[in-house]
């Protein structure tokens, strides 16, 4: 019997016997709050932590038809139109890439100051559009 | 003096935006001063955001409790240190902060356990936690899209734990418009809305959606999310600020700079032409630049009483007295006992010293030459002759003056000093004789002794070549200065056009040792191969020959670390500081020409240069780019499309062109990040841009910001507890509907998400067979 099984059987003992799992007692809350939580309708219900994408696993998105709207499927698309480059220093338009340190740049003061630059800032520089140098 | 430019400059100054950055008030979860006294059958309302948490009761017009939905589990220092549950800003307070956290992952409460913390903890703080059973409706509001598994653990909570009547789910967005058209209009009831199409751009915290409303109902199937919002552009701004201004980055909390963001940035009606304007007008450049005052550490100290500052003054006061009373004792002490013994102890100067010597040993010489006249007579003679003495009696005579010359010296001098003197010369003499004689004719002690006079002779020889070295250096160095202050008095604008070349000769030498660097991390760079090529040789010598082992032997030996390590930093030190000493002197030379120079490159580095000041930042571009996000995810690195794309989407995904015509006619904006300025004009821009050809040109755009784009879902959802009845019982999922249809269910409404089933995968459904 799988954990998840267990909890289920526990979860059905623990009900009024109705089958839904709904308890009778009224949970007072200021004690739970008080008392450390040990009646939490939550853990009660075996909902136990899980990550967004654990979540989002259990909802069986892919079972459902392609056009039901669901959080995934509201997601915006990747963009059709070519991103824009900016100097990674002043913001302006870059129309250059530096190939070391693949920092965009707009001018020659920009370059040489980025040029400056000790290598983990300019991973600090890069990781603020998030092209840092990442390590598999 | 001031020259024309400079005040022009300091005019704009004064001109210039200045903001400073400033903490966030400490807040409370709730007002003190406000009491909320829900009327009878008043619902509860919440609305659950992931930068807010706001609840209240539907009667108010607004939220009675606003605070950041954060949990936390600390020690209660007023009871008997049980550990105990602490939301909003007292869980911000009670904690550390990594204690503190958050039910949020993007936009979804994800994390059940924390979430019914927090709502545990709202109920307590709404007065609510003593009634046994909490007889009141819900409305409660969710993200477009909500997940059914997040649903479920709300719906839980609410009906099980609080034992609700009935709950009411909507989207925040959507009952901010429900909110907005409903107090525009005069009609009470909602049906009006049943027909309605609208677009609604929805800008919060962590994420921007576009929610399409077709025939009075959210139409999710058109509608779109952005994974960016408030806290992204906040947080885009604080790490860029940090990161060029690194002396700042303390100071810059990603609280302060949420204000600042809020005070001072706005979105662009046309990001690239700004961008290219701020580029090349400087004029508009200075215009939209804003100083940030950073606030200094003394400023954040409690500033002391007077009467404190006082007995500081005086305890200061007390111990300099003390302080010199003691150095004034220290000093007289000193010269009471000194003072008695250097009497006596007089030295004789070197030129005395020197006239002692010479005296005693030309007597020494006419004595030994007189002492040969039995032993040697020949030798006698011949140094008789060679100090040009004619006869013995000269001889003697000369013997005579040197001793009578001897005697009236010590009187002059004195016996003892005298007897001194002589004492050191007899020793001197007979240590030369000792070196002089060579080592076969000496004794064993003699020649210990000859080795110890050798050695302490050489030192002090030594001590004497060092000494005349650097006196020859100091007279040079003197020279030279002499020479450069003539030059000065007497040729001074050559003096400041040679000084002016040097600086620059300085300034090259400078940069091409930094690119020579600059190249030596390139491996295969021309400088990297010398070097490797000198620690090749080191190794092993060309030819594969070994060398003679005698590095080190001659000092120039040891340039070759010099040369391998491409550069030394002492030397640039003194370079550097040699530099700023150049600096100083032309700018007081010709203070008009170095100001003028500093201005030039100054007017060009502005733009590109993080210029840091002693308390203050400049922000001129990141006012937009930081705003520009929701516009462009690209510039956070994000590969999705912007607001204006994504609308594009939304509406041309929709049927029917009629209904995508009437959808953009009527947008309408909400959401914290909407409250910046700039969002109406921005939009027009971009739907006027997407906008499809086949749209008729005199296409009327309405767009519209809520009144209060953060408040204004919440009032809507009260809203809909207020007008109650059958609008409210229609909306909300009722106790007997929950135990039937299980805890994700919906029941829709015009501001609802939409209700789907979870399908159950195969194995699922085989369990519960099994089960039964």
């Amino acid at each position: 019997m799988s954990k998840d099984q267990v909890r289920r059987k526990r979860k059905v003992v623990d009900g009024n016997g109705d089958g839904t799992g709904l308890s009778n007692d009224v949970i007072d809350i200021q004690a739970k709050l008080d008392g450390g939580y040990v009646n939490e309708v939550t853990s009660k219900k075996g909902r136990n932590y899980k990550s967004l994408k654990q979540l989002a696993g259990s909802e069986n998105f892919e079972l459902l038809p392609p056009d039901v709207p669901t959080y995934y499927n509201i997601d915006s698309p990747p963009s059709t139109l070519p991103p824009k480059k900016y100097c990674d220093l002043t913001g302006f338009k870059a129309n250059y890439t530096d190939p070391k340190t693949r920092l965009r740049f707009c001018s020659p003061e920009a370059f040489r100051f980025l040029r400056s630059l000790p290598e983990h800032r300019v991973q600090d520089f890069l990781s603020l559009r998030q092209a840092e140098a990442r390590l598999k | 003096m001031v020259a024309e430019p400079n005040g022009a400059r300091a005019d704009e100054a004064k001109k210039k935006r200045r903001v400073v950055l400033r903490d966030p008030e400490p807040l409370l979860n709730s007002d003190p001063s406000k009491s909320f006294n829900p009327r009878d059958g008043d619902a509860v309302v919440i609305d659950i955001g992931s930068s807010e948490l706001r609840a209240g009761f539907s009667s108010a017009d607004g939220p009675a409790l606003r605070y950041p939905p954060l949990v936390s589990r600390a020690r209660d220092p007023g009871e008997d240190g049980r550990r105990k549950n602490f939301v909003g800003y007292e869980a911000l307070h009670t904690s550390v902060r990594s204690g503190v956290r958050s039910p949020f992952e993007a936009n979804i409460p994800f994390n059940a356990t924390l979430l019914e913390r927090l709502l545990d903890g709202t109920i307590v703080a709404l007065g609510l936690a003593n009634e046994k059973k909490i007889d009141r409706p819900f409305v409660l509001t969710e993200p477009p899209c909500q997940m059914n598994n997040s649903r479920a653990f709300i719906m839980e909570v609410l009906f099980e734990g609080y034992q609700a009547p009935s709950v009411c789910l909507g989207v925040d967005g959507l009952f901010s418009y429900m909110y907005n058209m409903y107090s525009s209009t005069s009609t009470s009831s909602l049906s009006q809305f049943n027909d309605r199409n609208a677009l609604i751009v929805s800008s919060s915290f962590r994420a921007t959606h576009v929610l399409p409303l077709v025939n009075g109902r959210f139409h999710a199937a058109c509608a779109k999310r952005i994974n960016v919002g408030g806290d992204h552009a906040t947080e885009a701004l604080a790490r860029r600020l940090r990161l060029l201004y690194p002396i700042f980055a303390p100071a810059l909390s990603y609280d302060r700079v949420n204000l600042l963001r809020e005070e001072i940035c706005y979105f662009s009606s046309n990001y690239e032409e700004e961008v290219n304007r701020l580029q090349t007008d400087p004029d508009y450049f200075d215009q939209v630049e804003t100083a940030i005052e950073i606030p200094s550490q003394e400023g954040t100290k409690t500033c002391p009483s007077p009467e404190e500052l006082e007995r500081q003054r005086k305890l200061r006061a007390e111990a300099g007295q003390r302080l010199h009373d003691m150095m004034a004792a220290r000093r007289k002490a000193k010269a009471t006992t000194e003072v008695a013994p250097k009497e006596v102890e007089r030295k004789l100067t070197s030129e005395e010293v020197h006239r002692v010597e010479s005296l005693l040993s030309e007597l020494d010489e006419l004595e030994t030459i007189s002492d040969m006249k039995t032993a040697y007579e020949d030798d006698y003679y011949m140094s008789l002759s060679r100090r040009g003495f004619k006869q013995t009696k000269d001889l003697e005579d000369a013997v005579g003056k040197k001793e009578a010359e001897i005697v009236s010296l010590k009187e002059e001098l004195g016996e003892e000093l005298m007897a001194q003197a002589e004492e050191k010369w007899r020793k001197r003499k007979f240590e030369d004789a000792l070196l002089e004689t060579p080592d076969p004719l000496l004794t064993a002690d003699q020649l210990k002794e000859k080795r110890k006079v050798k050695s302490i002779r050489g030192a002090a020889e030594a001590r004497e070549r060092v000494k005349l070295q650097k006196e020859e250096e100091r007279q040079k160095v003197e020279a030279a200065e002499a020479e450069l202050r003539r030059q000065k008095e007497q040729d001074p604008d050559g003096y400041l056009r040679r000084r002016i070349k040097e600086r620059d000769d300085l300034l090259q030498r400078i940069k091409k040792r930094k690119a020579a660097r600059e190249a030596g991390s390139d491996r295969r760079s021309q400088a990297a191969r010398n070097r490797m090529r000198l620690i090749a040789q080191q190794i092993m010598p060309e030819n594969g020959k070994k060398m003679p082992d005698d590095f080190g032997m001659r000092d120039e030996d040891w340039n070759v670390y010099h040369d391998m390590q491409g550069g030394d930093t002492e030397e640039e030190e003194q370079e550097e500081k040699y530099l700023a000493d150049l600096k100083a002197e032309i700018f007081e030379l010709a203070p008009h020409i170095a100001a003028l120079e500093e201005a030039e490159s100054r007017g060009a580095e502005k733009l590109y240069y993080p210029i840091e000041r002693s308390n203050e930042l400049d922000i001129c571009l990141d006012r937009i780019r930081s705003t520009e996000i929701i516009w462009q995810p690209s510039i956070v690195g994000l590969d999705q499309a912007g607001l204006g794309e994504s609308i594009d989407l939304s509406v041309s995904s929709l049927q029917g062109a009629t209904a995508r015509e009437s959808l953009v006619k009527e947008i309408f904006l909400t959401g914290g990040l909407m409250n910046t300025p700039g969002a109406n004009a921005r939009l027009q821009a971009e739907v006027r841009r997407v906008l499809p050809a086949s749209f008729s040109p005199g296409v009327d755009l309405n767009i519209r910001l809520a009144k209060d784009p953060v408040l204004d879902a919440w009032r809507g959802a009260a809203l809909l507890a207020k007008i109650g009845g059958q609008e409210l019982s229609d909306s909300s999922v009722s106790r007997s509907e929950y135990e039937e249809m299980g805890p994700e269910y919906l029941k829709e409404h015009f501001a609802s998400n939409v209700y789907y089933q979870t399908p159950q995968s195969d194995r699922e459904r085989d369990n519960r067979k099994r089960r039964r």
